[in-house]
């Protein structure tokens, strides 16, 4: 939508909502924005940090000098590593039980009341 | 009976134009005193009308001018409109009322519930944890309890993460047993 409203490909550095002090897509192009009933993101601070990290050094370098924080907003929105770490686990422990070398206890092998 | 008779005669006479001839003057009044004489000979009953013909009968239009105008009906209505807007009104008060009562019920218990899940989650990454210490600890180059993330800040754990070692069905009723919305 900020292209089609901006047309940077066309008019680049004229911020045309800017100038004319309106809001027609901006409020939604971020999840860091303000969000109806200030109900919060899963990923806002990490993505607050990467914009904050990011705004105005161009994409180059941006980049180059934000990889860290764009690689952990990332990992919030996809939890691409998190999900391998886990499945790695999972297999390891599956492994273990048919060989025989591993029992789960009680409060994994879902016997047992959860309790706070 | 004149009519009868009359009809009947009419009848053959239009019969015997479609057949292409009419019947002749003879024939017709044959035909017709035929008929004559078996009327009179027999007396049928039959339902007829009684003596001295029937009394007189109103036949006029009858659209009596009753009930309320247009306008008054039009008022009516309206003020039966404004009257449940009224009742809406103050019913939809009375419910943001005591919605507010609920939403301060849920504030007054929020500092319980949230120290309830708070520790529930806390107890169960320390549970995963040692267990992953014991799973993994043949595994070359694995480092227990290594962060996903470059930051220190503490990141929620998602459902995958806190019931991974137990049954998938625990998993599945944390996520779908329970939906806000459809």
């Amino acid at each position: 939508m900020k292209y089609f409203f901006s047309v940077p490909r066309i008019m680049p550095f004229v911020d045309l909502q800017s100038r004319l002090g309106i809001n027609l897509d901006q409020w939604l192009l971020a999840q860091s924005g303000e969000q109806p009933q200030k109900r919060v993101a899963r990923c806002h601070a990490f993505e607050k940090e990467w914009i904050e990290c990011a705004h105005g050094i161009g994409q180059t370098r941006a980049k180059k000098e934000c990889k860290l924080e764009l690689e952990d907003f990332y990992e919030c929105m996809h939890r691409r590593k998190t999900q391998q770490r886990l499945y790695e686990v999972r297999k390891q422990r599956e492994k273990m039980i048919k060989e025989g070398t591993y029992t789960p206890p009680p409060h994994h092998a879902g016997s047992e009341e959860a309790r706070p | 009976m004149v009519c009868v008779t009359q009809c009947v005669r009419a009848a053959a006479g239009g019969a015997g134009e479609q057949r292409g001839f009419s019947l002749t003057a003879a024939e017709e009044d044959a035909s017709g005193a035929a008929l004559d004489g078996k009327m009179a000979a027999s007396k049928v009953k039959q339902d007829m009308p009684p003596t001295g013909g029937y009394g007189p009968v109103d036949y006029r239009r009858n659209l009596p001018r009753r009930g309320l105008s247009g306008y008054s009906m039009f008022g009516v209505g309206v003020g039966l409109l404004v009257f449940g807007y009224w009742r809406l009104f103050r019913w939809n008060r009375e419910r943001r009322r005591l919605h507010i009562e609920e939403l301060e019920a849920r504030v007054a218990l929020l500092p319980l519930l949230q120290a309830e899940h708070d520790r529930r989650t806390l107890r169960m990454l320390r549970e995963n944890l040692e267990e992953e210490a014991v799973i993994m600890k043949d595994v070359p180059g694995w480092k227990v309890g290594e962060k996903m993330f470059h930051t220190d800040r503490w990141v929620s754990p998602i459902t995958e993460e806190l019931f991974n070692l137990r049954p998938r069905e625990e998993t599945l009723r944390k996520k779908f047993g329970f939906l806000w919305y459809v």
